[in-house]
């Protein structure tokens, strides 16, 4: 029996050893399956990746189908009807894209904790309660009522599924592994939470807080000075709408009063995300062909958010991006036109302060008393007990708790990417991807709701168009720019009808541009409110467009890439004359052109001064408790300085003196002239460090930092730290059936492949890759492998 | 004989390891060692530890360093880089891991039968 004590011993250790082995370690994994050469990390390598030639799965497909991959690893599907193409396209994003897919759908649902435990509750709760999961839920059901473009849906889940029905553990993405879980079922209610995703990146924004609060501590009076509606020199989206409309009875009319200190219940969506897209006219292009530019500014992330995808079908020959998660191609071209879109910055968020009763569930909507539904959303956690979150909900949103200078009150999100699509709506890109003009691409994006998009168009035949597309409130005047009361009388009942969003199609001008800019001018006789237009890009954009008489698509690159920050030019033009200090980085300032190049060194001081002045001239707004304020534009800015340089709002609040604008410039100039003289290296990549990580940003490793890039928000090329072009296109409309395109990524999500991030060095250097549309698979130059299918679907 | 017997453990721990490993067990070399050691019958013994040891060892560590030079080498990098470790390192503490796996086997399998 003693001889055995060593032996009991192992034993004992090996159980030990196994369990500990096989549990996560605080953020690390079970060291023992992680590690394992067997089923662990290393069989995510390169290797695993298998660039030969091989079948596509048996039954998946009714038909036979070809995939041709070419050598970025962009699939070329040619499929004979949208059903395949669509199986064979979730296939492939289950193949590449899988974790994110999943990933997202957790995010926008409220299911992180789920995955990575409880330091994801409070996250969860607050995804919980903006209702995107419902939202989903009722947007899945709606499209149930169009079964052809859900079958679409239906499909695309089916090659999804059928993908990742054949894993095993060893197979699984390496981020299932790091946070150790499983890989789940696809369904197409998480295409629809995708939508509800791209909802809260793009159209979640409003000033409601802020522009209360900041009407609250100056007063009506400098607060319309200071906050215009509209900016008075911004080119609008669409150019010119007079005598296009009836015009609309509005009435004007005030919101909740002496309310302040407002602070949002959760952060708001900061900005910089937007795009720029345009289109040129034939008679304005050097070939006589059309041309059509497009870059969306999204987070940028790893793996990227978009993947390209070229889809041949009787129905239609398309390429472009598509969103790992929804069936078609987003942006791109066919044979015949070619599309692109930009956000629209218009406000579709209201909050509405309510006075409710918890113990009763009723709440006061004017004069009448609605009933309040109770949501339990149980939130599982990783590791731990469930945790139960009771939300309430109104007929119009979910009730959240506010905070205001009165104390805590009660106030309904109400939100239009909530609201139930009332068309269509899975087939608007479907349609666009097959549309062959002007007439047959509206039709397609009228289905179109949320989140609101400009649509730009151009075809072979020489048409140019460019539409505000969305489903938008039919407010009264002013209703919702600041935080509203709940009740009946006021609030928005209808839509914006179909047939009056703004668009236009070939105008005299020869081009159409926008640049998440005011949608329309002042003669639009329905009233929106402005949650995030910005103005610099679109003026750029504009100018230049009306200075190329021959555009090239090597133009349209290099607008792309213009990297002049109009805004902040304009500031330093306009101050330029009340700058008395003299000194070298003083000189280079006032003789600086306005671009940010990675490699400009004085463009730190400008940003610098830019914020300092900011924070002087409105220092009555800065409060430390309370991020919910916004300084007026930089615009505004510049306007005040010009024109009413002793204007109240420059009178520093912490000095006796009597400050003017000229003081306030030099005083913010000496202060941000100290901070950049401690600055080492001052080129601007190395002072704004603009980096790309991974979805998860603790995995360091993944990603990609300090890049040598130029450009601002308020620049062309509009780059920031973590946000900027996340994929270049330009098309020009000849017979060739090219375009040119880039996104910083790689088609691969596997960090262990060389095709993760192997398109971010042309993106980075500002050079595209070219794009062709084939007929055939015997068309695609040097294939990496081909996948075919024989056998048929039952 | 003292060699036989090792070159016997060397090769049961091989046969053994690789097939359960490639079947999703990633423990199989702990199991593999425990057989190992039962049917040559070394007793418990600094040997018997040793061998373990450097048999799980050499199983993890040449296997991940095949996978490492198959194409590894990104992956291999970007993970390491989370555990602060260079690609190589992180190899020789996944043999470092399988070789304590075969070695608290070896040692499991020492049983003697007393009946």
């Amino acid at each position: 029996m003693k001889q055995n004590i060593p032996s009991f011993i192992g034993i004992i250790l090996s159980i030990v050893l196994i369990i500990v082995l096989n549990k996560p370690l605080g953020k690390a994994p079970a060291l023992g399956p992680f590690l394992s050469p067997s089923n662990g990390f290393l069989q995510n390598r390169e290797s695993q990746l298998d660039l030969s030639d091989r079948k596509l799965p048996d039954g998946l497909l009714s038909d036979s189908a070809t995939v041709v991959f070419d050598s970025l690893l962009i699939p070329h599907i040619y499929a004979e009807n949208l059903n395949d193409a669509y199986r064979i396209q979730g296939y492939l994003l289950a193949r590449y894209r899988f974790w994110q897919m999943d990933f997202i759908s957790r995010v926008a649902s409220g299911r992180l904790s789920e995955v990575v435990g409880e330091r994801a509750i409070e996250y969860d709760k607050k995804q919980r309660r903006k209702g995107l999961a419902r939202g989903a839920k009722l947007t899945e059901e709606a499209w149930k009522k169009y079964p052809i473009s859900y079958g679409y849906l239906e499909a695309f889940a089916e090659g999804v599924n059928a993908y990742i029905s054949t894993w095993t553990p060893s197979d699984l993405p390496i981020e299932f592994k790091l946070l150790g879980y499983e890989a789940e079922e696809w369904t197409p209610y998480k295409s629809a939470l995708f939508f509800k995703h791209m909802s809260d990146v793009l159209c979640s924004k409003e000033k409601d807080f802020e522009m209360t609060n900041a009407r609250a501590i100056l007063g009506e009076a400098v607060f319309n000075d200071l906050y215009p509606e509209r900016d008075p020199e911004s080119p609008p989206v669409i150019p010119s709408l007079s005598s296009l409309l009836p015009d609309q009875e509005t009435e004007d009319r005030d919101s909740v009063a002496n309310i302040g200190g407002l602070q949002r219940p959760f952060e708001r969506k900061a900005s910089g995300l937007g795009s720029n897209n345009w289109a040129v006219h034939p008679t304005r292009s050097q070939s006589g062909h059309p041309l059509l530019a497009n870059d969306p500014h999204l987070p940028l992330t790893l793996p990227s958010i978009w993947y390209l995808v070229h889809i041949h079908t009787p129905q239609s020959n398309a390429m472009g991006v598509c969103f790992p998660g929804i069936p078609g191609i987003i942006l791109g071209f066919n044979e015949n036109i070619s599309w692109g879109v930009t956000n629209v910055g218009q406000d579709v968020l209201d909050w509405l302060v309510v006075e409710w009763d918890e113990k009763s569930s009723t709440y006061q909507w004017g004069e009448e008393t609605k009933r309040v539904e109770w949501v339990e959303e149980v939130i599982q956690v990783k590791g731990k007990t469930a945790v139960v979150d009771s939300v309430p909900w109104t007929e119009y949103g979910p009730i959240w708790k506010i905070n205001t200078m009165d104390g805590p009150k009660d106030a309904i999100m109400r939100w239009l990417a909530l609201e139930v699509p009332q068309s269509d709506e899975m087939s608007a890109f479907i349609g666009v991807n097959q549309a062959k003009n002007w007439q047959e691409f509206q039709n397609a994006i009228r289905k179109y709701n949320s989140p609101p998009q400009n649509f730009v168009f151009a075809s072979k035949s020489g048409d140019i168009g460019l539409q505000v597309q969305g489903r938008f409130p039919n407010r009264t005047s002013r209703y919702g720019r600041f935080i509203e009361t709940a009740e009946s009388t006021k609030t928005w009942s209808s839509f914006i009808p179909d047939n009056e969003v703004p668009s236009m199609k070939n105008p005299t001008q020869g081009f159409l541009a926008s640049a998440n800019q005011v949608s329309t001018d002042e003669n639009y006789p329905y009233y929106y409110i402005n949650a995030d237009f910005r103005p610099s890009r679109a003026r750029t954009i504009n100018n230049k467009l009306r200075e190329l008489t021959k555009a090239s698509p090597k133009d349209m690159m290099a607008l792309q890439l213009n990297n002049y920050d109009a805004a902040s030019h304009n500031l330093v033009t306009i101050a330029a004359p009340m700058i008395d200090l003299r000194e070298p980085a003083v000189n280079q300032l006032l003789e600086w052109d306005g671009f940010y190049h990675a490699d400009c060194q004085i463009c730190p001081l400008a940003e610098l001064w830019k914020e300092d002045l900011q924070a002087l001239i409105y220092d009555e707004l800065v409060d430390a408790d309370n991020k919910d304020i916004e300084y007026p534009s930089p615009w505004q800015t510049a306007r005040l300085i010009r024109d009413q340089p002793s204007h109240i709002i420059m009178d520093h609040k912490g000095t006796p003196e009597k400050d003017t604008a000229a003081s306030l410039v030099n005083q913010a100039l000496e202060t941000a002239l100290a901070k950049y003289n401690e600055i080492e290296d001052p080129r601007w990549s190395n002072y704004r460090k603009v980096r790309i990580t991974h979805i998860v940003s603790d995995l360091k490793p993944f990603g990609h930092y300090d890049l040598p890039v130029g450009g601002t928000a308020a620049a062309p090329n509009a780059q920031q730290d973590t946000k900027g072009p996340s994929w270049r296109f330009v098309d020009e409309l000849d017979d060739k059936l090219e375009a040119w395109g880039v996104y910083p990524g790689g088609q691969n999500g596997n960090p262990g492949s060389h095709y993760y991030d192997n398109l971010l060095p042309k993106w980075q250097t500002g050079e595209y890759y070219r794009l062709s549309l084939s007929h055939s698979p015997d068309e695609i130059e040097s294939p990496l492998f081909i996948m075919t299918t024989t056998t048929s679907h039952e | 004989m003292n060699r036989t017997i090792n070159f016997q453990f060397i090769v049961i721990t091989i046969l053994f390891s690789l097939p359960l490993m490639g079947l999703g067990l990633w423990w199989g070399v702990l199991l593999s060692t425990l057989v190992a050691a039962l049917f040559t019958k070394i007793p418990a013994s600094g040997r018997l530890v040793l061998l373990g040891f450097i048999c799980g060892f050499l199983v993890w560590f040449l296997w991940s360093m095949i996978g490492y030079l198959d194409g590894g080498q990104i992956i291999s990098q970007r993970i390491g880089g989370l555990f602060g470790l260079h690609p190589i390192l992180l190899l020789v503490v996944a043999g470092m891991i399988g070789g304590i796996l075969g070695l608290v086997g070896a040692l499991a399998g020492s049983f003697r039968r007393f009946w």
